[in-house]
């Protein structure tokens, strides 16, 4: 018999059993579809306390930012407050139509306008829309509203720049959308390279997308510059939200001289990452781009919201409806429980733990390439065993692996987030430095490799999965 | 200084400790690389909606958010579809939704930290397979309008084609949306119009050809009706194009089968597997394709392998399809998806199983459906339109009223009325189209007739 965790569902299946419960009902039926009618798809059957206890040993499989510290860099594995889920859940949130009457939607178009007015301030932009679902949604939303700028301008840009060091995202959303990706160097410090910008930023680049701080964890000092050539030959600055949680407070993009922001609210707004989503990705604009926004924006108009279709240029739509409201609505709840201080406070803590953290592993030996100067809310160590050190902090020292082999191979990316205590961050220190010590020392290693790992497989067969792939389960006879 | 900020922990004793630590005696010394003169000086101002200032207290935040969202009235009747399904939600879905474990992780690129997630997509790509009649799934994407644009994209890299052509028949916002992306890059798209509700066969074929990558048609379509999907496919298959089945409506699935009509694409929205309306999101958007056609899928999909121990264990698969490694040769840009839905899908569809799924889809939906069909259209002014087709729980009827201004009375019901067709389709004003969930059952299809045809009697004044 194969060795497995949890049983699949679809083997827990007894013919007849079922959880479902439906009302009673008095119908005349009617053979309506006749011959085109499916045959039975193969669900699972089962009984509802089947269902609960599958679930529930599922979950059990998982680590989680409530049970660990989630040190993932470029991620923000913030902890995300329960009263937020309380209050998306408020059936006048949850049980509600887009198209309904406006004014039967008040609610929810009153914490849209506010959020979008929270947005505008911290990023120091003129306008967001919140229809985009994730950063890179918010990345196709940017570029579009840049493409239609220049085409409405009469201008031929065919190429976006972005830094060797940018989330895979930024390129994969240029192509994707029929733009030329041209990647920028970085320079030794981990900074742009300016000469290289200057060679690059030529007259038919539209948009030029920057992360700042960058992956590397370090804000770039030469932004002035950088948004001075950007400018100069008439192209638009695209920042990356994805490391807003280092800044908020103290600078602000629209300042630094970006046109477009996209924000993930996922990361720096305490929204959870639910296993992968949904987030969501409002993107902000500067003045000359308001009327390119996607449609509808949410309006003020007398003591009423109102959803505004009529945009000038708009580009259009980026997704059915208004944008993932389940997860604005909890951005909003954020903002107002923690309030301008708090939010400049979030920023100030990240930083202080993450430099407390490269700080202290320096000293314990680990080696800090940009290490010379300050991170911002994550820091980037370099280690040759870096595989093997991830996989010994989660099976053997219950800690979850930061991101590895970014932004360059043999990376890792540690992001403590300013809501994890200095005693985490110290246990987390102290797992990394016995983690290094067996890898050097095969005694230590062998000793270690005799416990009970706190993950419920070992080593993935990587090849395995790749090599052969069963992407569903087949169907029993 | 405030002493304590909720969600950070760092108290003032911390703080020095970790700044001695780091050789800094401030903060702001950590952020000397930000140009003086670009620095925010000030606090940020946030105005409030209330009377009192930011930040709020637990119990204020959660006293103004009952309160904003209690202007909602939501004990309404929904007799209102349209791409966003009023279905019931069983309490065990909204239940593990709200488990930590499930919430709160990150995408599962580490698999030994994130089993359960994994097992979770494994289970969840295989029901929708099962109700599709495909080989592959993606583990979600944000919607179905963004789940059609990345099918389409998907068609012409198999085809090498640049040419889509889509059905007006198809949600009019899921058309903006694929509108708005097409005009970047170098495409054709052709929008095919309608005949009595459904796509004009004949104009697809007058414009389907050996350039035509995909054909795109919403079965159920936007007006509910059932499309000729065999006759779709034939055309498309002539001409080596890809045939792709958008599903708006997911719980159609039950009663049919995407590939008993030789769809080689399904691609759409979920959300009527368990999420809830939501203002219009989260929803859950999805692609299922054949196994030959997998390496040009985009989102994330997982694998069943085994562990060092040969233990069973499932990984994602395909990341060279990724943007986090292939970057601007991804298939898609997509790195967030809408795995909470996808976990919410699962739940339902284990709830339902077979047969309660069909009995949902079948009596509870389409039956009764047709019995409001029948009873609506007898009222007088209420004529029958689009007639001779076949529809699943949506269905449209001429309106002797102006929609809207009806649609404003029923609400003094308690009653969301059907969507004006004349907001999206100019030429079929007066036209209404109504839903018919398990949530709406005989009883409030009788109290909505009564209504509509007191409504006749003494106008809508």
């Amino acid at each position: 018999m194969e060795k497995e965790n949890v049983t699949l569902i679809f083997k827990e299946t007894q013919g007849g059993r079922a959880a479902y419960s439906l009302p009673k009902i008095t119908i005349r039926k009617k053979d309506l579809l006749g011959e085109h009618k499916r045959e039975t798809p193969g669900l699972p059957e089962v009984s509802e306390r089947q269902i609960a206890g599958h679930y529930q040993n599922l979950a059990d499989l998982n680590f989680c930012p409530y049970s660990e510290m989630d040190p993932l860099g470029s991620c923000t594995m913030k902890y995300n407050p329960p009263l937020m889920e309380a209050i998306a859940s408020l059936p006048g949130f949850l049980d509600i139509h887009p198209y309904q009457d406006e004014s039967t939607i008040q609610g929810p178009l009153e914490a849209m306008y506010f959020l979008d007015l929270y947005l505008r301030e911290i990023a120091g932009m003129a306008q967001f829309t919140l229809q985009p679902s994730a950063g890179a949604h918010g990345e196709s939303t940017g570029i579009m509203i840049g493409g239609a700028y220049f085409t409405h301008k009469k201008e031929k840009r065919t190429k976006i720049l972005a830094p060797d060091s940018s989330h895979g995202t930024n390129p994969a959303s240029v192509t994707n959308l029929g733009f030329e990706y041209e990647q920028v160097n970085s320079n030794g410090q981990g900074w742009v390279d300016l000469g290289d910008l200057e060679k690059r930023m030529t007259e038919d680049v539209a948009i030029f997308m920057l992360t700042n701080p960058n992956t590397y964890g370090l804000f770039d000092p030469n932004i002035d510059t950088i948004a001075e050539i950007i400018h100069r030959k008439g192209g638009l600055l695209y920042y990356d939200g994805a490391n807003l949680n280092a800044i908020m407070g103290k600078c602000r993009p629209g300042d630094l001289g970006f046109d477009i922001v996209h924000i993930n609210l996922h990361k720096t707004f305490g929204t959870p990452h639910a296993m992968g989503g949904p987030g969501a990705g409002p993107t902000g604009v500067v003045e000359k781009l308001k009327d390119f926004l996607p449609i509808p924006t949410v309006e003020k108009q007398g003591e009423k919201y109102t959803l505004n279709y009529s945009l000038e240029h708009t580009i259009g739509k980026v997704k059915a409806f208004y944008g993932n409201y389940s997860v604005l609505v909890k951005a909003f709840a954020y903002i107002l429980m923690l309030g301008p201080e708090g939010l400049r406070r979030v920023s100030e803590t990240a930083v202080v733990h993450a430099n407390y953290m490269q700080e202290k592993l320096k000293k314990k030996g680990f080696k800090f390439p940009y290490g010379n100067q300050h991170c911002m809310h994550e820091c980037v160590m370099k280690h040759e065993n870096i595989d093997i050190l991830g996989h010994l902090l989660s099976e053997y020292f219950k800690k979850l692996q930061a991101t590895i082999h970014f932004p360059e191979a043999n990376c890792y990316m540690i992001e403590p987030t300013e809501t994890e205590t200095k005693e985490s961050i110290d246990e987390y220190i102290e797992a990394m430095v016995e983690a290094d010590k067996a890898i050097k020392d095969p005694t230590v290693m062998e000793g270690l490799e005799k416990r009970k790992t706190f993950t419920p497989i070992r080593k993935i067969n990587a090849k395995r999965g790749m090599a052969r792939p069963c992407l569903i389960e087949e169907e029993e006879e | 200084m405030k002493d304590n900020i909720s969600y950070i922990p760092t108290t003032k004793n911390d703080l020095s400790e970790m700044l001695s630590e780091i050789g800094v005696n401030k903060i702001d010394d950590l952020y000397s690389t930000i140009p003086k003169k670009l620095r925010l000086n000030r606090d940020f101002l946030l105005p409030s909606p209330l009377k009192i200032d930011l930040p709020f207290s637990e119990i204020e935040l959660s006293g103004y958010m009952r309160e904003i969202s209690a202007k909602n009235n939501n004990n309404y009747k929904y007799f209102l579809g349209a791409g966003c399904y009023n279905h019931y939600i069983p309490s065990i879905v909204d239940l593990f939704l709200k488990l930590p474990k499930f919430y709160t992780p990150y995408t599962p690129y580490k698999p030994e930290t994130n089993q359960g997630t994994l097992q979770v997509m494994y289970e969840y790509q295989t029901m929708m397979c099962r109700l599709t009649g495909l080989e592959v799934s993606n583990a979600s994407l944000y919607d179905g309008a963004t789940a059609m644009v990345e099918a389409a994209k998907m068609a012409s890299r198999l085809t090498g084609r640049n040419e889509i052509i889509i059905s007006k028949s198809i949600h009019p916002e899921y058309r903006q949306v694929f509108n708005t992306y097409f005009k970047y890059g170098d495409w054709k798209v052709i929008e095919v119009g309608i005949s009595n509700g459904k796509t004009d066969l004949k104009e697809l074929r007058q414009n389907i050809s050996g350039q035509t990558a995909a054909v795109i048609i919403q079965s159920p379509n936007f007006f509910g009706i059932i499309e000729d999907l065999n006759q779709v496919a034939r055309m498309a298959h002539k001409h080596t194009s890809l045939f792709i089945s958008l599903v708006v409506e997911a719980l159609s699935l039950a009663l049919i089968k995407p590939t008993d009509f030789d769809a080689d694409i399904v691609a759409g929205e979920a959300q009527s597997f368990g999420s809830h309306m939501s203002f219009g999101g989260p929803h859950l958007g999805f692609i299922n394709c054949y196994s030959k056609h997998k390496s040009k899928l985009p989102g994330r999909a997982v694998t069943k392998t085994e562990d060092a121990d040969g233990k069973t264990a499932y990984m994602l698969w395909g990341a060279a399809r990724e943007q986090h490694i292939s970057r601007s040769r991804a298939t898609s840009n997509i790195c967030s998806n809408h795995a909470l839905n996808a976990l919410a899908a699962s739940i339902y569809l284990s709830w339902y199983g077979n047969k309660g799924l069909e009995e949902l889809a079948d009596l509870y939906n389409m039956q009764m459906a047709h019995y409001a069909y029948e009873t609506i259209r007898k009222i007088h002014g209420y004529a029958a339109t689009f007639t001779g087709n076949t529809f699943f729980n949506e269905f449209v009827v001429n309106c002797p009223h102006d929609v809207s201004a009806l649609n404003k009375k029923l609400l003094e019901h308690s009653i969301v009325g059907g969507l004006d067709l004349g907001r999206f389709y100019p030429e079929y004003k007066n036209k209404i189209l109504f839903c018919i969930t398990e949530k709406t059952n005989r009883n409030d299809i009788d109290e909505l007739v009564d209504i509509l045809t007191y409504l006749n009697e003494k106008g809508l004044k």
